[in-house]
């Protein structure tokens, strides 16, 4: 469909604006939500995501593609839920206690969103009690955590343990990312998954709940 | 005496790893006493310098110095490194509310005294200091994502606070070589968001400006995987890259003129700092071997080693090299 071409090539190039206008005129023209989401809003970001990691486009090209995502997202959010389009699956993410730094959590975040994902985001400093808390208060799928500094990279374990003691680790599946992680770091602590990079972390939040 | 002489008297296996936090488990002090007295700092290196003879000093590594100099909140907790707190600058009029200020009535000045302690003691080896590289420094201001956002989306704005920047950048620099340092180490963490295009146009251009006002052996050192922006960097003029363990090195020799000095590349937290031994000698052995026909190489760290990190995995770095040594 040619308006969904029309959103999936605005957002590519980070123009919010027309990406809300015409998320406005596809459903006035009656196409339906989801199809405005897969065919328009995914898909823009899913061409980023594959261009980010084959080095075509870069940081700040994401984050205006998905502040362009979000624009889309706004006008399509209220109608999605009533109209009984589901996510994919819920995900929260934040950065762990001690550590400021948000940009590559920011990142993984509008990858997964731009999969199809609802995430939460705990924000950055985040301690053990409030991702407890915040996997217990909603049906959380993924919880996934990133981390900047060597300082902090330990401090997922205590965020594993404090949600195996909560009795939670059945019920969720657990991410770790950031600089200093390791494919082997998150085997050590027991994590589920590992992602090198934002596009392969959404790709990996679709490995572990089993969903395309 | 100046960096390159210094350097010929070294031999051909140059060890320099990016280390000064490790520094801490010798002195028993606290990361924070280190960046916020120089004396400490000075004795901390001067234990790390003792123990493993390395052929190039550096201090230890701090991001958030310049943004404080500027004003800006930082977070200083007892153990971890000192982080910007808050990112102020949103637009031309918040810029325009910051001033130059003298290096010496700031915590730039623990920096100043430990350099100054550095370059007078040690007579033997090279003392670099750091500073932050323009684009980081900016990203500090705003904040890292809107900095980034704004390479396309207010590239006017962004070079004032580029301008403005590098020129505090340039006015600490200079106030360092004055104290003693013999090269400069820019450290661009954010510089590896950017494609090489913009990484030309918002960072490098600065640091090429920095380069030539200087007058001294200037390198530059970018956190992640900079393959791509290899070129960029040379650019700049700097007289040596700096890489992080992303890249391989070794392949991208060839693209890097011999008179260039490459640093790297060991990974800092997965081999040295919590590797085994065996693991850091491993890729130490594979890095020289590697990177042997080039004379331009310094053994050393991705990037900077973390406080915690196994001393004696730093010393089988040096302990690697001694053998290639004793070889020759």
């Amino acid at each position: 469909m040619e308006i969904l071409k029309k959103i999936s090539e605005n957002l590519q190039t980070g123009n919010a604006p027309k990406v809300g206008e015409l998320v406005n005129k596809a459903l006035q023209q009656g196409v339906s939500p989801k199809d405005i989401l897969e065919g328009g809003l995914i898909d823009g970001m899913n061409t980023i995501g594959v261009k980010f990691k084959n080095n075509e486009v870069y940081v700040p090209e994401v984050l205006i593609a998905a502040r362009a995502m979000h624009a889309g997202m706004d006008v399509l959010k209220p109608i999605l839920s009533d109209s009984g389009v589901e996510p994919l699956g819920k995900v929260i993410i934040g950065t762990v206690k001690g550590d400021l730094h948000d940009i590559g959590k920011n990142l993984v975040k509008m990858m997964m969103e731009g999969a199809g994902f609802e995430v939460i985001d705990l924000g950055v400093d985040v301690a053990a009690d409030k991702f407890v808390e915040a996997v217990k208060e909603s049906k959380t799928d993924i919880l996934a955590m990133s981390a900047l500094l060597t300082t902090t990279m330990p401090y997922m374990r205590t965020v594993i343990e404090a949600i195996e003691k909560a009795g939670l680790r059945g019920q969720v599946k657990i991410m770790v990312g950031g600089a200093p992680i390791t494919d082997n770091f998150a085997k050590e602590i027991n994590a589920d998954g590992y992602a090198p990079d934002a596009a392969s972390a959404a790709e990996k939040c679709k490995e572990l709940l089993k969903v395309s | 005496m100046d960096f390159y002489k210094k350097l010929s008297n070294r031999g051909t296996v140059l060890v320099a790893p990016l280390m000064g936090l490790p520094g801490i488990q010798l002195t028993k002090t606290t990361i924070k006493e280190n960046l916020e007295n120089a004396e400490i700092q000075f004795q901390t290196i001067k234990k790390l310098k003792g123990k493993f003879n390395p052929d190039i000093v550096f201090p230890l590594m701090d991001l958030s110095v310049e943004a404080e100099a500027l004003g800006l909140k930082i977070k200083k907790p007892d153990n971890e490194s000192f982080t910007v707190e808050e990112h102020p600058i949103k637009n031309i009029s918040d810029l325009k509310q910051l001033s130059i200020p003298d290096p010496k009535s700031t915590r730039l000045a623990v920096f100043l005294e430990t350099v100054k302690k550095m370059s007078r003691e040690f007579t033997d080896i090279p003392s670099v200091a750091y500073t932050i590289g323009p684009y980081s420094l900016a990203g500090l201001l705003s904040g890292t994502e809107n900095t980034a956002m704004n390479t396309v989306m207010q590239p006017e704005f962004l070079h004032e606070t580029l301008k403005f920047v590098t020129e505090l950048i340039n006015v600490y620099g200079k106030a360092l070589i004055e104290a003693g340092a013999e090269g400069i180490c820019i450290l661009e963490p954010a510089g590896s968001l950017l494609s090489p295009q913009m990484f030309e146009e918002f960072s490098g251009n600065y640091i090429k400006q920095l380069k030539q006002s200087w007058k001294l052996p200037v390198f530059l050192h970018i956190c992640g995987n900079t393959t791509n922006i290899i070129p960029k960097m040379l650019e700049t003029a700097c007289d040596g890259l700096s890489l992080d363990s992303a890249v391989d090195i070794i392949n991208m020799k060839q693209n890097i003129p011999e008179n260039i000095l490459i640093f790297g590349n060991i990974n800092p937290v997965a081999t040295i700092a919590y590797g085994s031994r065996e693991d850091v000698e491993r890729e130490a052995t594979a890095l020289i071997e590697g990177m042997r026909h080039g004379k331009n190489y310094v053994l050393s760290s991705g990037c900077d080693i973390p406080a915690d990190a196994k001393l004696d995995n730093i010393q089988a770095m040096f302990d690697i090299a001694e053998k290639y040594k004793m070889g020759e």
